[in-house]
């Protein structure tokens, strides 16, 4: 207020000078020098102010000054001439051809064009024309009604690298580079000391900026700004519409290329500096290709907080959304690397900085991670979280998929989620590998937190062998496969199975105890088990390996199992007919063939000697012990006298033993042995 | 008499004999696998002969710290070469770091893959190693807008590769809590091996170049 009262002092000293009586014949010169003019904002020193009066209309007015400082000027302007031809009308004076030079400004010397009008104190009109900024040039148009004003300026082509650092420093972070020509067309008005309306068009070309990390970079930017705002109840009210028409944009982690359409951003709401609230009643952020959102917020500008909000983010390309907005967000995450399409709207409130509610739609999405750990397929509907109770439940179809190399079909998941918490409102039917596997129970809590977990049992039924073999690259087996996962509980990276997981196969049942899998999707899994075999049908196993034909039944452990990366690091296995055999014990030339091989890594070339004739034989009893620790594998199996050991002991005529005398193999090469083994006429792999 | 006297060191040794034997870390070792390792990601890359052998100061460390812990007796220390004697201390001597995992053949197999494609990064002073065995984002400016967050996420995968490598060499060798010292072994020979002109980071943390 003070500034103000003091530059109209100073209108009131020209106003003084001027409208003194003017009815002299003859010229007339007065002068006034003043060592020093200042008010709070602005002082001016060396002052002379002549006046010459030519005829009754025509005076002219010299105005210098050594210095001028101004707050809103970016430095001292030295040197300072207003020369005026002042040319008096029936009401006001007018001066038209006025010229403004100063000799030292930040810009550099100063030749302005100024015009004016006067009529008093209270009503006046500026123009200046043809400042020189930063490489650009400015106009300034005032126009001042009874305290009421209006400000113009015009700029073009100044650039913004060469704008004096005081000015930037306040709005830039320290370090900052930026440059690019600005065209500016900005238009104020107000009362007295109070701006009422503001209306600014600035278009940005060539634009690029840096903050010191690179954390933030435009490169080649072009863009148009613009904003209207008029002062209402204590505060502003407005609309901006911000146009990103070309360039590279990163405001980390996001990368954004503007190309063919704009990027595209418009707000409209209300200011209240005094509350320390914005409230954009009405937003829209359009990024070509990538999606479109809209909706409302409530900013507190003292913290920066978002009160509340309501956003609504619509994509019809998730490949896109994934690839400029999700991936950069989700590095070093277990889905950075995913292959994405389809639909998705989005839903979601936010109060006091954190997500209330979330609902997404899809629509016909497809997931696929590059790494092949999972892939979804034709996922449609809703999910819905909230972090308040509610009753909605979220339920999507998803046409199939796969979870490591295991193919999966159409299912439909109906769960209910709420703060940290999934629960699943109706079991799974799973198809898996020609059976299904149903998943009755799934709950997840503390999501949000530190320590996620969650729990499911399911059981499955009808598996295909073949499959799953051809899943996992085993040699091929036929068959089906039953079983019960009892509970499952994963927390910390940790997959544990509470019970035992038993599968019913080959006529007897495998039952996996002591199962855990470390870090079931990371680097490294490591996997931790203990089998028991009992009750098998050799005859099936055999044919379902196509080992040879074996009868007899099959007992064993695989005790201590150990996996790391999916490959057998240790384990202690025991594989033997059973004492108290019902099925007859009968063993086929190449399964005696096979066995010797895996012992010795030699067939036994039965075929070549005169039991080539017989195509099976009697045998007593099979036992194979293989022990794994690291790269070796000890072999082991009935023992005999001399050091050896029987793999299968014969009996009747002719009596076949395959007896082994080797115990340690290397566990590739014992691989290589089992790989080698004939199958009906082709290799295993 | 003599029986008896002649009896108390025996008896002695028996006392001894329930020794602790702890296998410390195998030191020369680890370098030399980290070195393998190293050389094999790095390909070309790598200066081989550039790398110091392990210095002597070391293994002298080492050696001190693979004695066997004894009973605090002066006369079971006088012992104590005898039991070494007695119980030979294969383990503790010169054991050899596996580093033939089925895991690590993958860990290393990726690591050399991406090799390639983050020599360049390297080159120009975008990334570099830091001090505990990983690669960090040095300056990210040096990195074209467009590339950043694939080389970001490069970063995220090698340090995920790299942090599973050291974790496994020490399980696939029995040894978990070797983990911290794998990774330091690792951390200074990334560096010596490393050609001229890449980054890294000394013991403060602060970025040098080779």
């Amino acid at each position: 207020m003070a500034k103000d009262h003091l530059l109209n002092s100073g209108f009131a000293l020209l106003v003084l000078l001027i409208s003194m009586p003017l009815h002299v014949a003859a010229e007339l010169h007065m002068g006034l020098s003043l060592d020093r003019l200042s008010a709070s904002a602005w002082s001016m020193e060396n002052v002379r102010i002549d006046l010459k009066l030519i005829n009754a209309d025509r005076l002219s007015i010299r105005l210098t000054a050594d210095s001028l400082d101004h707050q809103a000027l970016p430095g001292t302007l030295n040197g300072i001439r207003l020369d005026c031809p002042v040319e008096r009308h029936q009401q006001y004076y007018r001066c038209d051809e006025g010229r403004l030079n100063i000799a030292d400004t930040p810009y550099g010397p100063q030749a302005l064009d100024a015009s004016g009008t006067f009529f008093d104190s209270e009503h006046l009109s500026i123009d200046i024309q043809g400042i020189k900024v930063a490489n650009g040039k400015l106009n300034v148009e005032l126009e001042l009604i009874e305290g009421r004003w209006d400000v113009a300026l015009y700029a073009d082509r100044i650039r913004l690298e060469s704008l004096p650092k005081r000015l930037t420093a306040a709005w830039l972070p320290e370090g900052s580079d930026f440059s690019g020509a600005v065209k500016l067309s900005a238009k104020a008005s107000g009362f007295m000391s109070q701006a009422e309306a503001l209306d600014i068009s600035l278009q940005v070309t060539n634009f690029a900026y840096a903050d010191v990390e690179g954390l933030r970079v435009a490169e080649e930017g072009e863009f148009r700004l613009q904003l209207n705002a008029d002062q209402k109840d204590s505060g502003w009210s407005g609309k901006t519409r911000l146009s990103l028409s070309k360039g590279q944009f990163y405001a980390d982690p996001i990368f954004v290329e503007v190309l063919d359409e704009p990027l595209l951003l418009e707000l409209r709401g209300h200011w209240r500096p005094g509350a320390n609230r914005v409230r954009i009643v009405e937003s829209r952020l359009v990024l070509p290709t990538v999606m479109e959102s809209q909706g409302q917020a409530e900013i507190d500008t003292s913290s920066g907080e978002l009160v509340e909000a309501e956003l609504r983010i619509h994509s019809n390309d998730l490949g896109a959304l994934y690839g400029v907005i999700l991936q950069p967000m989700l590095i070093g995450s277990m889905v950075d690397e995913v292959e994405a399409s389809g639909v998705v709207d989005t839903e979601v409130s936010i109060k006091k900085g954190e997500l209330q509610r979330l609902h997404v739609s899809l629509e016909d999405v497809n997931i696929d991670d590059r790494r092949g750990l999972f892939a979804l397929y034709g996922l449609s509907g809703g999910l819905a979280w909230n972090q308040e109770d509610h009753s909605k439940r979220s339920e999507i179809t998803i046409e199939g998929g796969q979870l490591y190399r295991i193919d999966f079909g159409k299912l439909g998941i109906r769960v209910h989620a709420q703060r940290g918490e999934v629960r699943l409102e109706e079991p799974i039917a799973l198809p898996l590998m020609q059976g299904t596997m149903y998943i009755d129970h799934l709950s997840a809590e503390g999501l949000l937190g530190d320590l996620p977990q969650w729990t499911t049992s399911a059981q499955f039924s009808d598996i295909s062998l073949r499959a799953l073999a051809e899943a996992f690259d085993w040699p091929p087996m036929e068959g089906t496969l039953q079983g019960m996962i009892p509970r499952v509980h994963y927390q910390q990276q940790r997959l544990e199975l509470d019970g035992e997981l038993v599968v019913d196969v080959f006529g007897g049942t495998i039952s996996v105890g002591e199962l855990v899998i470390e870090d079931p999707l990371g680097r490294v899994p490591e996997l931790f088990a203990d089998l028991q075999l009992s009750g098998l049908d050799l005859t099936q196993i055999t044919q379902t390996f196509s080992f040879g034909h074996i009868t007899g039944g099959l007992e064993g452990e695989i005790a201590g199992l150990h996996l790391a990366s999916w490959e057998p690091i240790a384990f202690k296995a025991r594989f033997n007919t059973p004492e108290q055999d019902r099925i007859p014990h009968r063993i086929s030339q190449r399964a005696v063939d096979n066995l010797t091989a895996l012992g010795n890594g030699v067939g036994s070339g039965l075929s070549t000697t005169f039991l080539g004739i017989f195509k099976e034989f009697r045998y007593n009893r099979i036992e194979l012990q293989a022990e794994l620790n690291g790269n070796v594998a000890e072999l082991d199996g009935m023992p005999r006298a001399d050091g050896g050991y029987y793999i299968v002991k014969g009996s009747g005529l002719p009596r076949i033993d395959v007896i082994a005398r080797n115990r340690q193999v290397a566990w590739k090469t014992l691989l290589e042995r089992l790989k080698s083994i004939r199958v009906e006429g082709m290799e295993m792999r | 008499m003599l029986k008896r006297f002649l009896g108390f060191p025996f008896m002695a040794l028996g006392l001894v004999a329930c020794v602790t034997i702890n296998i410390y870390f195998p030191a020369a070792a680890a370098e030399e696998a980290a070195r393998t390792i190293v050389r094999d990601v790095l390909g070309e890359e790598a200066t081989p002969g550039q790398g110091k052998p392990a210095p002597k100061e070391e293994s002298k460390e080492d050696d001190k710290q693979s004695s066997l812990e004894v009973l605090q007796s002066r006369l079971t220390n006088t012992l104590a070469g005898v039991v070494e004697f007695m119980i030979p201390p294969a383990q503790a001597a010169q054991p050899n770091i596996d580093i033939d995992s089925p895991a690590i053949r993958k860990l290393r197999a990726a690591m050399s893959s991406r090799q390639n494609a983050l020599t360049s990064h390297y080159r120009s002073g975008a990334l570099g190693f830091t001090n505990n065995g990983m690669v960090a984002v040095r300056d990210l400016k040096l990195v074209s807008l467009r590339e950043r967050n694939k080389v970001k996420k490069m970063v995220a995968d090698e340090n995920g590769d790299r942090k599973a490598l050291y974790a496994e060499i020490a399980r696939a060798n029995g040894q978990p809590q070797w983990e911290k010292n794998i990774r330091d072994t690792f951390a200074r020979v990334w560096v010596e091996e490393a050609p001229k002109g890449y980054w890294y980071q000394d013991g403060k943390g602060n970025w040098r170049q080779k």
